[in-house]
């Protein structure tokens, strides 16, 4: 009998079976094999199936070919009346491809194979530039990558012959890097559009596509910002534009899982080309300033979040491993365990206010934030949370920064400056909009 | 036209079957009831969508104007909360395969002999008219090379397979199609017979006998639409069309009679061509907007209004032609519409063997012949497309004319009413599939081929015996019964729970049906469970006086503690007046103590322990009457000693 060998992948083979009643043959496409099973491609009806090596009684290997799907590729031509753009590819599922064969999903469409699932994007914008500083699912982005990503912005911002930049991203970490190139560049002069995709471009269903194209739209309006533009509804109606420091991924797997949190999206642009704005568009114009980039990022920053019985001696873990600053995702108003008011007293080993304090003496930043998402930290409603104050847990006068963000924003504030008093200064600041100075109802009720 | 008795040995008829049933389980990847939902009832939520050409592997965009025009095409999904969950509004990855629906495959696959495999991978079959809002449709093989016997031979069984049924549209515009998405996701088994049928009639019984099979699981939807056929038939000179949606078994040897003779008559068309040396069409659009400046047909001047013009293609030698009859009472030109229709935004044409009608006149008529120098023998057809469109109509119009001299060519057809067939889309030689990325694939180990054994239902003959031998069903019974998808529970009934198996019968047979006719409950809702938790239901039989039985029943399916509080409510029959003077003697003398210190006082709490212990069956005047005496006898009895 003939034995596979791997050379023989890709090949179309004929499997007879060891059957008593009747000769059973399977022709397909190999596509790989253990010493176990066997798994074809059946050439008929293109079926994947798996074969036992024990139920074989002969393989023959045939000289025949099969012609496997290819990724198209799009050349892109220039239109010198349209905005012109660049585009920047970082992988993500918007950048996936499906092997056809084998099922397996891989992070590998160039940012040209990405413009080739949506070509109508180039009656809209005129795409000067592709770049690919790298390609990643997001889950595997750090800090290095929005080093990496935010110099390529900076370089297309100070580039008068570019009118706006869209990049592509997996969904998961999208608002982290938006946030990122929010606080490493200051002084955004151009519209940075952050774009992904919830369903992969092998499908009819794949959603990137009026996201990319709702982008491309928005390029023209000249509005200056890091945008995260995603399905506003279920629908393929509109993209919602959203100030990437208050959006956020709500929801694993829906078109529209980014919404804005404490805020409004911008706008809602249309597939038709309308766009409708809940702001005032003149607000958001451009006040022409320089773009600055200070990419420096601390990364001993982390963000612990609190829950009943959580054990606040991870603290110490953290001072131990040099860390510099810290935000709390607190419950409630922003609320960590101190048992300090309560009758029946919280056993000490989980109060978290002697590790905060410690924290703070060895010059740690500890920012608290709320858990809730939605609405503002407080630190003065109940009394327990003057004990978090006193242990040096900074409140910063009821901000509605996403922990996240905030996360972000030290980590960056960290390496800005040196006395605790401008970090805490900077982090109080509105930088880029992640800080409102009001809520109005609306900000809640139409979000989720 | 043929009329004559069709010879089907003579012709070499080869016909194949496509059987598609769907299961009455959970949907195939979520946990939603598999429901359809009656018409006119308001979908909780409209969802709007639009689906994506996907390029072709060889990176071609280049799509016709009707292609085009459907990748704008918005897709309305009504959703229902009570069938429908973000799985079926692509919004949410698949759960993993619903395990009964696997089971009665594998059963399936036991009865007809086919090869179970050992590892099989959810695919995704790429479908782009909306009907799935994935734009794929998941599907995975469960067996092959299977066979069955029949007196005329054996049939094999190419392969079984499972996969999500697709939503229903339920309304169709040009830009616009609406599904509901109830459908969407219901298991549906495929089952697909190699071409070992030789007539119409052996089609009949291959179909009737493999649907048998289907519903003797028990476990497959009633009703219209819950079986559908598709039929591959070929004759010699022809070549293989396959027909889809014949729904009932009667017609399947009209459908195929019917569509032999289109075979046979494009057979003979393309002889005729040949006769008359035609060869070639070689087709050129002349605008012919003049023509009809001073028309009244309504069709004209309506095209004319959408700002359409009116373009002439001359036929040399082609008169008669497309007026022939091809199938009864369809025409050659019928046939070249549809497929215009299909393959363009066009409604339709006219061709000169129809003409004069629809308003169009012999002056017309005459104009044109005159204008174009016609021959006594030339044809023409004449279409209403815009400008922009007009390239597309002449290469469609083209290709198919120049395509009868192929005679007949491999396509998809839909039945349509009268049993003719109509152009659906070219028979796609392998659609374009790739594994599902979301599911793990499913492995068919020992304990679940061995579990799906077990549930092997009785094969017919097997049922009738039983039913006619210890059953004592009544031939007529046994014979509607052993065919119904009520068999197995039916039988599990009557073992298990000892329930009266004609009482029965004629429950599940007639009493529901008609029940379910004058809408008093809806059959989808009578599940195995149901059915269970009500027969297993104490002495069911004896408790419940017959002629009550499906008003209750009805209750209880809407609401299963119905049953237990109508038992309460309605037990007094049991209790006869002597009943109860034995209940109040028993429960004064438990309570002696109390009578003979409180006297006639003790009447209050008397007749409450009674009310309580006969369920409330008695009228209070009556109780508090014969307590009284009782009271007072034994208070007489006392004061003796």
């Amino acid at each position: 009998m003939i034995k596979i060998t791997t050379k023989d992948i890709g090949k179309v083979i004929n499997v007879t079976l060891n059957s008593e009643k009747k000769e059973i043959i399977y022709k397909g496409n190999l596509i790989e094999f253990t010493d176990e099973i066997i798994k074809l491609k059946l050439i008929d009806n293109g079926y994947n199936i798996g074969i036992l090596q024990k139920d074989i009684k002969k393989i023959e290997i045939l000289d025949e070919k099969v012609s496997l799907g290819k990724i198209t590729s799009k050349k892109t031509k220039e239109n010198k009346d349209l905005p012109n753009i660049v585009y920047i590819g970082t992988g993500g599922t918007i950048g996936t491809h499906v092997d056809y064969v084998t099922g397996a999903v891989t992070m590998c469409r160039t940012p040209e194979e990405i413009i080739s699932t949506t070509p109508e994007i180039e009656n809209i914008i005129n795409i000067k530039k592709i770049e690919s500083p790298f390609i990643k699912a997001s889950e595997d982005i750090y800090y290095k990558d929005w080093q990496k990503l935010s110099e390529i912005v900076y370089k297309y911002l100070i580039d008068d012959t570019i009118d706006g930049i869209i990049i592509t991203h997996g969904t998961d970490t999208l608002s982290f890097t938006g946030s990122a190139l929010s606080f490493m560049i200051e002084n955004i002069n151009k519209p940075v559009l952050l774009v992904g995709a919830q369903r992969s471009p092998d499908r009819a269903s794949f959603d990137g596509s009026q996201n990319l194209i709702c982008a491309s739209i928005f390029i023209k309006e000249k509005i200056p910002g890091v945008f995260t533009v995603m399905h506003g509804s279920i629908n393929d109606d509109y993209c919602e534009v959203i100030n990437s420091v208050k959006s956020r991924k709500m929801h694993t797997s829906r078109r529209d899982a980014f919404k804005a949190i404490n805020s409004q999206a911008i706008c809602k642009v249309y597939l038709d080309g309308k766009i409708k704005y809940n702001l005032d568009k003149e607000n958001l114009k451009n006040k022409n300033k320089k773009p600055i980039l200070n990419n420096f990022f601390e990364e001993k920053t982390a963000l612990i979040k609190l829950y009943p019985n959580s054990d606040p001696s991870i603290i110490d873990w953290y001072i131990e491993k040099g860390y510099k600053g810290i935000i709390l995702e607190g419950t409630g108003l922003g609320h960590v365990p101190t048992g300090q008011e309560d009758k029946e007293k919280l056993p000490a080993e989980y109060q978290w206010v002697l590790h905060i304090k410690k924290a703070t003496e060895k010059g740690i930043v500890v920012i608290l934030s709320s858990q809730c998402l939605f609405g503002r930290v407080n630190g003065k409603v109940y009394a327990n949370l003057r004990y978090i104050a006193n242990a040096g847990g900074e409140y910063l006068d009821s901000h509605d920064m996403l922990p996240e963000v905030a996360l972000i924003k030290l980590g960056i504030a960290l390496k800005k400056f040196n006395k605790r008093e401008d970090i805490i200064n900077y982090m109080k600041k509105n930088i880029s909009g992640e800080i409102t100075d009001k809520e109005v109802p609306e900000y809640y009720e139409e979000s989720i | 036209m043929i009329t004559k008795n069709l010879d089907y040995k003579e012709l070499g008829l080869m016909c194949g079957l496509e059987l598609h049933q769907q299961l009455d389980t959970n949907k195939l990847f979520c946990n939603c009831r598999s429901k359809l939902i009656k018409e006119n009832i308001k979908p909780d939520k409209i969802i709007l969508r639009k689906l994506r050409a996907v390029s072709s592997e060889t990176g071609d965009f280049d799509l016709t104007a009707k292609e085009e025009q459907d990748k704008k095409k918005l897709f309305k999904y009504h959703f229902y909360n009570s069938c429908n969950c973000l799985v079926e509004s692509d919004s949410q990855p698949p759960l993993s395969i619903n395990q009964e629906a696997l089971k009665i495959s594998l059963i399936i696959s036991f009865l007809t002999n086919s090869s179970i495999l050992n590892t099989s991978y959810v695919m995704r079959k790429q479908v782009i008219d909306g009907s799935n809002v994935s734009g794929f449709q998941r599907t995975i093989m469960i067996s092959t090379d299977g066979y069955l016997d029949f007196d005329f031979g054996k049939v094999r069984i190419d392969k079984i397979l499972l996969e999500e049924d697709a939503a229903r549209a339920i309304e169709r515009k040009d830009n616009e199609v609406t599904y509901s998405l109830d459908r969407l996701g219901i298991p549906l088994i495929e089952l697909v017979v190699w071409h070992d049928m030789h007539t119409p009639d052996q089609v009949k019984q291959v179909a009737k006998y493999v649907g048998q099979i289907f519903r003797s699981t028990g476990k497959t939807k009633r009703g219209l639409g819950s079986i559908r056929q598709d039929i591959n038939i070929s004759i010699k000179e022809g070549a293989r069309v396959e027909i889809k949606g014949c729904q009932d078994l009667e017609s399947i040897p009209e459908i195929i009679n019917r569509e032999i003779i289109r075979q046979l008559s494009l057979i003979e068309i393309k002889k005729e061509l040949l006769n008359k040396k035609i060869s070639s069409f070689s087709l050129e659009a002349k605008e012919i907007n003049n023509i009809f400046k001073n028309c009244d047909s309504k069709i004209v001047n309506n095209s004319f209004k959408e700002k359409k013009n009116a373009y002439l293609f001359v036929l040399p030698s082609f008169k008669g032609f497309l007026g022939k009859e091809i199938q009864p009472n369809r025409r050659l030109g019928s046939e070249l519409a549809n497929f215009l229709k299909i393959r363009t935004t066009l409604k339709g044409l006219f061709h000169l063997d129809e003409l004069p009608n629809y308003g169009i006149t012999e002056k017309e008529i005459n104009n044109i012949k005159q204008d174009f120098s016609l021959k006594e023998n030339d044809s023409f057809i004449i279409v209403f497309s815009s400008k922009e469109e007009i390239d597309s109509v002449k290469m469609v119009l083209e290709d198919r004319l120049n395509k009868l001299f192929l005679g007949v060519l491999k396509e998809t057809r839909a039945v349509n009413l009268e049993f003719n067939t109509e152009y659906q889309r070219s028979l796609s030689t392998s659609s374009r599939m790739y594994p599902e990325t979301d599911l793990s694939p499913v492995v068919f180990t020992k304990e679940i081929l061995s579990s799906a054994k077990k549930e092997i239902p009785l094969s017919l003959n097997e049922r009738k015996k039983l039913y006619i031998e210890k059953f004592k069903l009544s031939s007529q019974l046994t014979e509607k019964m052993s065919l119904s998808n009520y068999a197995p529970i039916f039988e599990k009934l009557v073992i298990n729970y000892k329930i009266n198996p004609t009482f029965l019968s004629v429950f599940l047979l007639e009493d529901l049906i008609s029940a379910s006719r004058e809408n008093k409950i809806d059959l989808e809702d009578v599940s195995e469970k149901i059915l269970i938790d009500f027969f297993s239901y104490k002495d069911i039989e004896k408790i419940l006086p017959k002629n009550k039985f499906l008003t209750v029943f009805i209750s209880f399916v809407n609401n299963p503690s119905f049953l237990e509080k109508y038992i309460l409510e309605n037990k007094k029959e049991d209790f006869s007046e002597n009943d109860l003077k034995k209940i109040i003697l028993d429960v004064i003398l438990e309570n002696k103590e109390v009578v003979i210190t409180q006297k006639e006082r003790a009447i209050g709490l008397i007749m409450g322990r009674v009310m309580s212990k006969t369920n409330n069956a008695f009228d209070g005047k009556l109780i508090s009457e014969i307590a009284k005496n009782e009271i007072l006898k034994i208070l007489e009895k006392n004061k003796s000693f």
